[in-house]
């Protein structure tokens, strides 16, 4: 644009200004464009005067101008003409203000709706055609045997209903020479199994098709077990031969409206009313959001959502700035992993809410138990409850000898357990901003009645239950373990007792959370001093063993030492070196999250390390081989996918540096859990196609029935096996 | 009901910058976006409508006020402004209020920087 029509546009903008603005400071401001424009350009001072044209006539033209400068001429805008007479009510130029501002929002949603409504999936996935639950015509009930042809190769298609795993297996005459699983990839209301090459066999074989047997494999709570052992043994269709970069990858992803630091839980063939029979992901949100989507990506609108701030008048998530950390950002709602009752068909979720009457008004700080139905979402048993809990103490806030729950500064990270017919909730910090306790809550699954309040500092302070969101364990008789981080450690105190850095040991007595046992390190004191939780990690209870020690929990801190504990007998604090510990291992590099077992097998990746595996052979740990990729500050916690004691894979997502913001992609990646130097996929490996999402900390990847859904920030990516090309 | 300086408080960012920039001298409107420029090391610029909004509002709070050519070879389209007493005590009201949030801020990072949870 030449310089002269520029500088006429610009005085032409000055121009349409409010006469008592325009008259005092229109000849400055096209002075300053005179001198600024030829050196620095001119889109910024037009963006500029916009922006106060726009200001001057929403904001300030509501306030009477009290310019000891008069407008020397009559206004060129329309708006002067129907400008109201300088003696007006004030009321009047606000309204008037008002009504020109409303306008400009309302224009600007428009625009904003528009632009959001972008489905996330390929319009194939997107369209699932007819309601799923609707007949089918059957194709391939009894197994379909196909004959080679020709000379070397067979192929074979087969339509099978919506949802059914397969399975191919190759005869010879003498035996099954090898399996195949194949996914069901969607075609409308059918769904066609298209075999890829490898399916390819010799002529003088035959190849039978049948489908599988429903998979019974479901998630309901973190870890896939209340032993925490992270693996999921009733895996049939990913298999370490199948997972690679040719035949595996990213298939869709699921868009919610917060970050997922919860891990994805999985049922079945769940019956949706109106909506049929469907395999559900169910996904929380730090915007308070509970998700049901078809865990198949049928669609990518949600078989039911919930907000659990929106219910409640004047509720919101909590901001960092609420929390004072950088943890996690922007919004606090949901971070714990729920958990499920089948028998009830409820799932428990522990929310986090800032609330106000009216804007004049500070917010108060909520939290909140949630059982809702996974069918619909909708609040049971009278549900929600308020959390709130106080115990006799006189430490680090207390007040005439009671320590009050305090909803604002209580993280709850460690997700939930249900067991003993309760649902069991703890607490934590958010960057121990105190004063703060470490908090195990029990409360009734059926009536939400709080049974139990255990806090683990009541003289002291801190003591958090975190367990880098890994879950509390209890195993079969009901016991419950935890985990506590930094925090004082007197056992015998006058007015109560604290348990800092410490395996706690809870009976099940009439729901009752009663301390019957407890490991403390030998070095508590040093661990305290040197911001080295043992509680960074949370517990696995291992399968029994032979021994002396049949019953054994492992855990480790951020100190980098492995403990394995005699259940029967924590053994309490002793002196020396760990003397009360089955067995300890240095394994050079702190723990956040979980180890995982299967096998006899027990993975654990560290801080900056790679997947380090152990034998267990007689109670004993026998380190066996570690992996070359390296996780990030704050390493990961492994899950383990498997078919029975074969097909063991280990999984695991690199997070980000535990200081830096979330900026960073995610990355999957798969090892061979028989060997875990061997790696079998990684999401870098054909990023343009796989690369998930912004990466979180502590994320677990949840595998089942052939799908791996990983959380990030703002939806979770979903991986299987790729259709065939 | 007469208003007093902590009444104006906290002030906006674009109103303590251009307090600031006319704390040691009167200077004209550009002069004022050069300041602003400078001492926030480039991190915050004015642009002339929303400098002359602050000024405008400014002025009808009492804060500052027109100060006369500096000479006759100035553009006559050139004013200049000045902060005048009631101006410096809300500047220096506004500067303590600052150095308490300074304060708070650096007791809370000092408390995220050891541990990680």
């Amino acid at each position: 644009m030449a310089r002269s029509t520029s500088r006429s546009l610009y005085r032409a903008l000055l121009r349409l200004h409010p006469s008592g603005f325009r008259t005092r400071f229109a000849d400055e401001m096209l002075w300053i464009f005179d001198e600024v424009a030829e050196r620095e350009g001119v889109v910024g001072l037009f963006g500029d005067v916009f922006l106060s044209l726009a200001r001057q006539w929403t904001l300030r033209v509501a306030v009477p101008d009290e310019s000891p400068y008069p407008a020397a001429a009559k206004e060129l805008f329309a708006w002067d003409r129907i400008a109201l007479p300088a003696a007006s009510l004030p009321i009047a130029r606000v309204v008037q203000g008002s009504f020109v501002t409303v306008m400009l929002v309302v224009i600007l949603s428009i625009f904003a709706a528009a632009a959001s409504n972008i489905r996330p999936f390929p319009a194939a996935l997107c369209d699932a055609r007819g309601p799923a639950d609707a007949p089918r015509e059957f194709h391939a009930t009894t197994p379909i045997v196909a004959k080679p042809v020709l000379h070397a190769y067979v192929q074979v298609q087969a339509v099978f209903p919506k949802n059914t795993a397969i399975s191919a297996m190759v005869l010879t005459p003498e035996r099954v020479e090898s399996w195949y699983s194949y996914p069901i990839h969607m075609n409308g209301a059918e769904a066609i199994a298209d075999f890829d090459p490898q399916l390819a066999v010799p002529t003088d074989k035959m190849i039978t098709v049948a489908p599988l047997a429903p998979s019974s494999a479901r998630i309901v709570t973190a870890q896939y077990d209340n032993a925490r052992t992270g693996a999921n043994v009733d895996e049939k269709i990913l298999m370490p031969a199948k997972v690679n970069s040719n035949q595996f990858g990213k298939l869709f992803t699921l868009k919610v409206d917060g970050d997922v630091y919860a891990q994805p839980l999985y049922l079945p063939e769940v019956e949706i009313p109106g909506k049929g029979k469907h395999n559900v992901v169910f996904l929380a949100t730090e915007n308070d959001s509970v998700y049901a989507f078809d865990a198949d990506g049928a669609s990518a609108d949600p078989l039911w959502h919930v907000n659990l701030a929106d219910s409640i008048k004047g509720a919101m998530p909590l901001s960092d700035r609420d929390t004072q950390c950088f943890f996690i950002v922007p919004k606090v709602g949901i971070t714990s992993t729920p958990v499920i009752d089948l028998k009830t068909g409820t799932i428990y979720v522990l929310a986090r809410t800032k609330e106000s009457k009216s804007i004049l008004r500070s917010y108060e700080f909520k939290q909140r138990l949630h059982a809702l139905a996974i069918t619909t979402g909708a609040e049971k048993f009278g549900g929600p409850v308020e959390i709130k809990a106080s115990v006799k103490g006189i430490g680090d806030g207390a007040s005439n000898g009671v320590v009050a729950f305090d909803p604002q500064r209580e993280n709850p990270r460690a997700a939930l357990l249900l067991a003993n017919d309760s649902v069991y909730l703890s607490w934590g910090s958010s960057c121990d901003i105190g004063p703060y306790h470490g908090w195990l809550m029990a409360y009734d699954a059926h009536t939400l009645a709080q049974k139990s309040a255990f806090n683990t500092s009541p003289n002291g302070s801190d003591g958090a239950i975190w367990q880098g969101d890994a879950g509390p364990a209890a195993d079969k008789d009901g016991n419950v373990f935890a985990v506590t981080g930094n925090g004082n450690f007197d056992p015998n105190g006058a007015h109560g007792h604290d348990y800092g850095d410490s395996v706690l040991k809870f009976n099940s007595e009439a729901g009752q959370l009663k301390l019957a046992d407890y490991f403390t390190p030998s070095n508590q004191e040093q661990l305290n001093a040197h911001d080295d939780d043992l509680g960074s990690s949370g517990p696995v209870l291992l399968p029994d063993q032979p021994g002396p020690h049949p019953h054994l929990l492992m855990t480790a801190g951020k100190e980098g030492k492995l403990y394995l504990l005699d259940r029967d007998k924590l053994g309490k604090f002793q002196p020396g070196d760990d003397p009360h510990a089955v067995q300890t291992i240095p394994a050079a590099s702190g723990a956040f999250g979980a180890m995982a077992y299967w096998n006899q097998t027990v993975f654990f990746i560290g801080s900056n390390r790679g997947v380090q595996s152990y034998s267990l052979s007689n109670g004993q740990l026998k380190p066996k081989g570690i992996g070359s990729i390296r996780f990030l500050d704050s390493g990961a916690t492994p899950v383990i996918s498997s078919n029975g004691s074969n097909d063991g894979i280990v999984w695991a997502a690199s997070s980000k540096n535990w200081d830096e913001p979330p900026r960073r992609s995610a990355i999957l990646y798969a090892f061979d859990a028989n060997d875990v130097t061997h790696q079998l996929y990684s999401s870098e490996q054909n990023s343009d196609r796989d690369r998930p999402g912004i990466a979180l900390r502590f994320a677990m990847p949840s595998v089942v029935s052939g799908k791996v859904y990983l959380g990030s920030k703002g939806q979770v990516d979903v991986y299987g096996l790729l259709p065939p090309r | 009901m007469k208003q007093t300086p902590t009444d104006l408080l906290p002030l906006s960012p674009a109103a303590l910058h251009i307090l600031l920039a006319l704390a040691p001298d009167d200077l004209h409107g550009y002069g004022i976006m050069q300041e602003v420029a400078r001492q926030s090391e480039g991190m915050y610029k004015l642009g002339p409508g929303t400098l002359y909004d602050n000024l405008k509002k400014l002025m009808q709070q009492g804060l500052i006020e027109e100060s006369g050519p500096r000479s006759s070879d100035d553009d006559p389209r050139r004013r200049y402004y000045r902060l005048n007493s009631s101006g410096r005590d809300v500047l220096t009201m506004e500067v303590q209020r600052l150095e308490t949030v300074v304060r708070e801020a650096r007791a809370h990072l000092r408390a995220l920087n050891p541990r990680r949870t």
